[in-house]
């Protein structure tokens, strides 16, 4: 059976929502995002990716409270489920095996 | 936070409209806060325009898929099996869908050919751009005891017109001669041409596509071709400015090509010459008001009224006449006829062009379209209650899992609408292929092109939305409404479907049946009739040569010396189809008195070569010399003259006088429609048009002697010919097409109305099956039940007899007195339509009433 892997975009979205353990959700990992390596990412498209995860079983979401600063709309919150934290390893020792197989790299 | 300062409230109902219901709040608060932060960092405008731009973003398929369509898992599964039960309902009851939808089919398909049909008949003359202001002159003769209606009108009014009546933009006459041969180097062709004025090419919009509209037909010798008479003459060379020859005098130089002519121009030609070459070359009664011997078409100014040009015209009419006495007497009406009237006008014009369209058909197929298409609806909901109640159990056990009466309705709909458009997409494709066999049907040639297509394609797709929903809504509503333990159960039965209603409905079709069949039985025997009765001279053996011979004596010398060829003479026109007339002077005529005579010119023996029997006096004889002057007229002309003795008496016409030396027989000169009135034969020397031969034996080999013949005396023209019985059948194409347009529709309306008693028999069976069972335990016989079980349907054809009778016979005592001579109207077609149709219908019946003989009841009172 060939291995699961994800996009770019969504290993990406992913690790940031690992980072921001339960705090992730649209706006705040648009901000990381844009903190930590510097890219601006759409947040419509952070959301389509929130589902697409979610679908895949990566990620699981739960509705929060509503404040008033939102115009009173609820926020949905992100958290990464072991599934998703498994292929985020396996990915990423996938790329370091790649890594370590290019001679300019070593 | 600035309270004020809200995201657009556009942008937030538009999110409203796309995001799925479980995502769109958390979408919107995210997008706020962004906003929010925004207005801290951009301002007010700018993060306005952000949030647009932001939740414009998430108009994606992500987002979009993400609807859930239904409102609930039920409802979801629902929508998926659906097409999977339905295709699968539709195979288990593969008969009636078989029945189902290619009744409707059929209906639809007669529809859309008579759609086709009648639209292209309101389509004549249209598509010329000035139509509207365009209109041909016609007159109306008062003369004694009938009118003539002509489509002629008098010679003179174009000058007039173009003269005195600045209101006239165009003005032109136009005159069909006789079939003209055309030749260029090699090729030699026989085809019809008209003179025509200048202005003609500017008034009518047929197409140039070579040469100049605009002078075209300036110089006396130009000729205007079509490009299929190009294609002939010329091949691939160019036709432009080349010279042809007309006939047996003329030459013309090619100054225009036209495109060809559409088939729904009443119109019909090949080239156009000048009119003015014909008053050079003629000794015509040249601008007459006496002599109504020409088409004139006219274009009024953009918008003018007609009537006060009418008015205007008649009193020119009336002034001119003034000094001509019996001129003066004739009471004369010249009426300005639209150009889109000519086709379908209520009037028959005397002179009018072969192909005039029949108004009365037009009606006919129009309610014959709405009729069949209503059948065909009615039929397929009927059918669809039957077998949907039959299907009851099925019904029931979905609501039971869950299925609101909605989703029955919407399932019903659906089925019916996919079964319509099955339908009509079958329709579709028997109409596009028997587009051709209808064409020559009924005559005409009828294209499906391209510019309809949009337009039909929506027209169809509607009528099939409509008819879908319509027939389904019937037994989706009424099913739906029923309680599921009834169904279930299988009580299904009471009054449901089957009512006054759908009795009424049988009945209705059987009565159009009836009397379609009746029709056909009575339009039968009127050929036949036509085809036998005694016209007055001989039809069989008589061969009609189409062109007067060069050297005409030598060859009739020549082709009598062959032993089978018994006689041959000429005349100027066709003896089934005389046109030419005039007024009729006699001594002792009562002043007031109009009357119309026509007249045949014809070579010696004509009476002896058609076999037409003298009552009186002599035929023309070469021994009379003095018979240069003389005439023959019918047993009609001899009592209108009213003389003690014809023989012997003169006539004066036109400038000539002229004795009677003979009486014939009346003969039917033209269609059997018209009465056959007077008419007068004189020698007519040299302006003979056909040559009649009556031979005998054996005809190829006769035929081949006498195109020897022709041949040498005729080199380089084409021999043409036809069998004068055959000329005969001819004219009454238009009766031989009803005929059969009468034969299928009575096919069509059988099948149909089979298929209406077909369902409602089967649904009755259906039905009655408890109580056939219950009787047959009490002791009904198998034949007893057969019997009752048909009686009850064929009542309903007894009925539809009976009423058809009054119908059909108005109708059909219309049609006949369209004829002056026809059959009699018996109730025989009737009686034998009746007959037909019973059988029929039984045979529909006895399937279901067989079915229900042999009812088992243990079998079927055992479900209790």
């Amino acid at each position: 059976m060939t291995k699961d892997h994800v996009g770019e975009l969504e290993e990406l979205i992913l690790t940031v929502v690992g980072i921001l353990q339960n705090e992730a959700y649209g706006n705040a990992i648009v901000k990381e995002i844009k903190e930590q390596v510097n890219r601006k990412v759409s947040l419509a498209g952070v959301h389509i990716t929130l589902y697409r995860l979610e679908d895949k079983g990566y990620v699981r979401s739960r509705v929060g409270g509503a404040t008033k600063l939102r115009g009173g709309r609820r926020k949905r919150m992100f958290t990464i489920t072991n599934a998703g934290l498994a292929i985020l390893r396996s990915m990423n020792e996938d790329r370091v095996h790649l890594w370590k197989l290019m001679p300019q790299l070593k | 936070m600035a309270k004020e300062s809200l995201p657009p409230k556009l942008a937030i109902t538009m999110i409203g409209w796309f995001c799925p219901r479980s995502l769109y709040e958390t979408i919107e608060g995210d997008l706020i806060e962004q906003f929010e932060m925004d207005m801290e960092e951009f301002g007010v405008k700018k993060a306005k325009r952000r949030f647009l731009w932001n939740a414009i973003k998430f108009f994606r398929p992500g987002i979009l898929l993400r609807n859930r369509f239904s409102y609930n898992q039920i409802q979801t599964a629902m929508l998926t099996h659906f097409f999977k039960f339905l295709f699968r309902s539709m195979k288990k009851n593969a008969a009636y869908s078989f029945i189902n939808i290619t009744g409707l089919a059929l209906g639809l398909a007669t529809v859309l050919l008579i759609v086709i049909y009648v639209l292209d008949e309101q389509s004549y003359d249209r598509f010329h751009t000035n139509s509207n202001d365009m209109y041909r002159v016609v007159s109306t003769i008062h003369s004694g005891s009938n009118d003539l209606q002509t489509a002629f009108s008098p010679t003179a009014t174009f000058d007039a017109v173009k003269l005195e009546f600045p209101e006239v933009e165009f003005a032109s006459r136009v005159n069909y001669f006789n079939q003209n041969n055309i030749r260029y180097s090699q090729n030699s062709l026989e085809t019809q041409g008209i003179d025509a004025d200048p202005d003609f090419l500017k008034m009518f919009s047929f197409g140039f596509t070579q040469g100049d509209w605009h002078t075209a037909l300036d110089q006396a010798n130009s000729i205007v071709i079509t490009e299929n008479l190009a294609q002939k003459l010329f091949g691939a060379e160019d036709a432009l400015n080349k010279v042809v020859a007309i006939g047996t005098d003329r030459e013309a130089v090619v100054t225009g090509i036209l495109k060809d002519l559409p088939q729904n121009s009443h119109l019909q030609f090949s080239f156009i010459t000048p009119y003015s070459y014909l008053i050079k070359g003629r000794q015509q009664n040249y601008g007459s008001w006496g002599n109504f011997g020409v088409y004139n078409y006219i274009k009024l100014n953009t918008g003018a009224p007609a009537d006060k040009t009418q008015t205007k015209l008649q009193e020119y009419f009336k002034k001119n006449v003034k000094d001509m006495p019996h001129l003066r007497e004739l009471k004369v009406e010249l009426r300005l006829q639209p150009l889109t009237e000519i086709h379908l006008g209520g009037v028959d014009y005397q002179m009018e062009r072969p192909g005039k369209g029949n108004k009365q058909y037009v009606f006919m197929f129009s309610i014959l379209a709405i009729f069949i298409l209503l059948i065909g609806c009615i039929n397929f909901a009927n059918l669809s209650t039957a077998r949907a109640i039959m299907r009851a159990k099925e019904i029931g056990l979905r609501k039971t899992i869950g299925a609101l009466r909605s989703q029955l309705v919407i399932q019903l709909l659906g089925e019916s609408l996919v079964a319509t458009m099955i339908s009509m997409i079958i329709a579709l494709l028997i109409t596009w292929l028997l587009l051709n066999p209808f064409n020559s049907l009924v005559g005409k040639s009828i294209d499906l092109n391209f510019d309809s297509v949009p337009v039909a394609v929506i027209i169809c797709f509607a009528a099939t939305l409509v008819i879908g929903i319509l027939a389904g809504l019937y037994p989706a509503a009424f099913l739906s409404s029923i309680t599921t333990s009834t169904l279930v159960k299988g009580e299904a039965h009471g009054n449901m479907g089957v009512s006054k209603f759908s009795k009424a409905l049988v009945v209705l079709q059987f009565t159009f049946s009836i009397t379609i069949i009746a029709g056909t039985f009575v339009v039968y025997s009127q050929l036949q009739y036509i085809r036998n009765k005694n016209l007055g001279y001989q039809r069989e053996n008589v061969l009609n040569i189409h062109r007067l011979s060069d050297n005409y004596k030598v060859f009739k010398t020549e082709l009598l010396k062959f032993p089978d060829i018994k006689s041959v003479t000429a005349t100027n026109q066709h003896p089934a189809d005389v046109f030419l007339a005039d007024q009729l002077e006699w001594p002792g005529k009562p002043p007031g008195q109009q009357v119309l005579i026509h007249n045949i010119g014809v070579d010696y023996d004509f009476i002896e070569t058609m076999n037409m029997e003298m009552l009186k006096g002599r035929s023309f004889s070469k021994s009379h010399s003095g018979d240069s002057a003389a005439l023959i007229i019918n047993e009609e002309a001899a009592r209108i003259l009213n003389f003690a003795d014809p023989i012997g008496q003169n006539l004066q016409w036109g400038p000539s006088t002229y004795t009677i030396i003979g009486v014939v027989k009346d003969f039917h000169f033209r269609s059997i429609h018209e009465k056959v009135g007077p008419i007068r034969m004189h020698l007519g020397k040299t302006f003979y048009r056909n040559v009649m031969v009556k031979m005998k034996g054996n005809v190829d080999e006769n035929l081949k002697f006498i195109e020897h013949e022709w041949k040498k005396l005729n080199p380089g023209r084409t021999f043409e010919f036809s069998f004068l019985d055959d000329d005969f059948d001819a004219v009454y194409k238009a009766e031989a097409t009803t005929e059969s347009i009468f034969k299928y529709f009575s096919a069509l309306a059988i099948i149909i109305a089979c298929l209406g008693l077909f369902g409602l028999s089967a649904y009755t069976m259906q039905r009655k099956n408890k109580e056939y069972s219950i009787r047959k335990v009490f002791g009904a016989t198998s034949s007893r039940l057969f019997y009752t079980s048909s009686i009850e349907h064929l009542i309903l054809v007894g009925i539809a007899f009976v009423i058809s009778i009054p119908i059909g016979h108005f109708w059909m005592r219309e049609w006949l007195n369209t004829f002056a001579y026809h059959t009699d109207l018996s109730l025989l077609p009737f009686a034998l339509a009746g007959i037909t149709t019973l059988f029929i219908a039984f045979a529909t019946v006895s399937y279901q009433s067989v079915k229900v003989a042999l009812i088992n009841p243990s079998v079927i009172l055992r479900s209790e």
